[in-house]
């Protein structure tokens, strides 16, 4: 008993350090990759190529005024980036990072908790991120922030369909919501094969979901400012970017977990195959990010309602009959 | 005017996508254009000018004979000279026909003296000069021409203003 809990609280320290370490990081990647794209160099004095350049930064917004406008609700004002934080690190929990290990005769399946409903236990918390921005975007008393806040509520409610039916080929195919009992599925071949549309449909889905640039409207820089996070300053500031890059660390992931086989790979060890494949997709969505201008609001609308949904909601249909064809 | 959307069909726009990722993905493998400036600096073309800056003799003394007429020149006012002399001393070694021209010997008995008037100051304002070069093409002694030196910066404005030393310095 006394081993399975020092155990947890391991897994659990390990996954709350890589993320929030990896979160920083991937500022700086995301910086390095965008100058790299644009022909620049990106950060290079702090550290070699700039590599101490996360940890100045959070240095430099640890001891940042705090502002809090005078008209705020408070509560609410400080609440919304904990809130915007606290789900994107909490998804992590049920994703499989790595095969069992054997540690002193135990065998310790390295995931915090496989629940048997895992799927749509991500796909809960991934849409109280809003809640975040929302209450971020009104608690802060500004026409700016109210409009982020507004605009990215209507746009992660349209997305979130394409993004849950676009899984729904996953599980039709595994038969199971359980994300441990998904990636041993996918031992033979990944689910990408099978669902190449409900690939691409959540690559997309999940890039609106997280706010990022080709749909991130919320906080339009050209438009209305920075949108919800117009007037926050210091931590606070920096909670909302913990929380977004957080959310795509754990996006990658359970991207790598639905389709892309989880940790399965021959030759490296588990737990690096599974770093390697969410870095990858880590890249696709930075690739993305530095191709794409942003979409106008009502094409950001169109597009979701008009143009993902039928996709997702064929995709289905499709998915059900090969599956009986192939049965009978 | 034709408001309406230009609709495409999905295959022409996908084309786009794939397109545009294609351009980025090739512009990432490119070496990149800029560089670390403090560090690295620009090859800048032999042939480059700048700002103004003094020449002098092989022995060290200016070439500058205070004629003013760079002064003179100066579409910015920038240049200002205050002709005086130089003494070099008892020891300085001064050549036969320096020792032969006697022109400022009714200044002051003594002086040791090539006999020519040289700028007790010199000063260009590199805040006001333009660098037109035309001081250096009227100089009759060249000395004063351009150089390559276009790294500037001053906190106050009184340190824009180029003395003797300055400029001699200065490439």
């Amino acid at each position: 008993m006394l081993f399975w809990l020092i155990a947890e609280v391991i897994k659990i320290l390990i996954v709350f350090a890589g993320l929030l370490l990896s979160a920083a990081y991937l500022t700086l990647l995301e910086r390095k990759i965008a100058a790299r794209i644009q022909n620049r160099m990106g950060p290079m004095e702090a550290g070699f190529h700039g590599f101490l350049q996360p940890i100045a930064d959070g240095i430099k917004l640890f001891f940042k005024e705090d502002i809090i406008p005078s008209e705020a609700n408070k509560f609410l004002f400080i609440l919304a980036p904990i809130l915007v934080v606290i789900p994107a690190l909490t998804t992590f929990a049920v994703i499989p990072f790595g095969a069992p290990i054997k540690i002193m005769g135990h065998i310790v399946p390295l995931q915090i908790t496989d629940v048997n409903v895992g799927i749509l236990f991500i796909l809960a918390l991934t849409s109280l991120g809003v809640y975040g921005v929302v209450i971020g975007g009104w608690a802060s008393n500004s026409k700016y922030s109210l409009l982020g806040g507004i605009r990215t509520a209507a746009q992660m409610v349209s997305y979130e369909i394409a993004l849950v039916l676009s899984i729904v080929g996953i599980i039709m195919i595994a038969g199971d919501l359980s994300l441990s009992k998904i990636v041993s599925e996918q031992s033979h071949i990944w689910f990408v094969v099978y669902q190449p549309v409900g690939f691409l449909l959540y690559l997309i889905a999940s890039t609106a979901e997280m706010n990022r640039v080709p749909f991130d409207i919320g906080e339009a820089e050209g438009e209305i400012v920075a949108g919800f996070h117009t007037e926050y300053s210091s931590m606070e500031f920096a909670f909302y970017f913990i929380g977004e890059y957080a959310q795509m660390v754990v996006n990658s992931a359970v991207i790598t977990t639905l389709f892309l086989g989880g940790w399965q790979g021959p030759f490296l060890p588990p737990v690096i195959w599974f770093l390697i494949k969410v870095f990858f997709v880590i890249l696709i969505y930075l690739w993305l990010r530095w191709t794409y201008p942003r979409l106008r609001y009502d094409e950001l609308m169109d597009f979701g309602w008009k143009f993902l949904l039928p996709i997702a909601l064929a995709n289905i249909i499709v998915t059900g009959f090969v599956m009986v064809l192939l049965k009978g | 005017m034709n408001t309406q959307k230009q609709e495409k069909s999905i295959l022409e726009i996908s084309k786009n996508f794939l397109i545009g990722l294609k351009t980025t993905i090739k512009t990432f493998f490119q070496k990149p254009v800029t560089f670390q400036y403090p560090k690295e600096h620009l090859r800048i073309a032999e042939r480059f000018r700048a700002f103004p800056h003094l020449n002098v003799n092989p022995d060290g003394s200016l070439r500058c004979v205070s004629c003013i007429l760079c002064e003179t020149v100066c579409p910015s006012e920038a240049i200002k000279i205050k002709t005086g002399y130089v003494d070099y001393g008892i020891e300085h070694e001064l050549t036969e026909r320096q020792k032969q021209n006697h022109s400022l010997d009714n200044l002051n008995k003594g002086i040791y003296n090539d006999g020519r008037r040289h700028p007790s100051s010199f000063e260009i304002d590199l805040l006001r000069c333009i660098c037109c070069g035309y001081c250096e093409e009227i100089c009759p002694e060249e000395a004063i021409s351009l150089g390559a030196d276009y790294e500037v910066a001053f906190y106050t404005r009184d340190e824009g203003i180029y003395g003797i030393d300055k400029l001699i310095k200065s490439r």
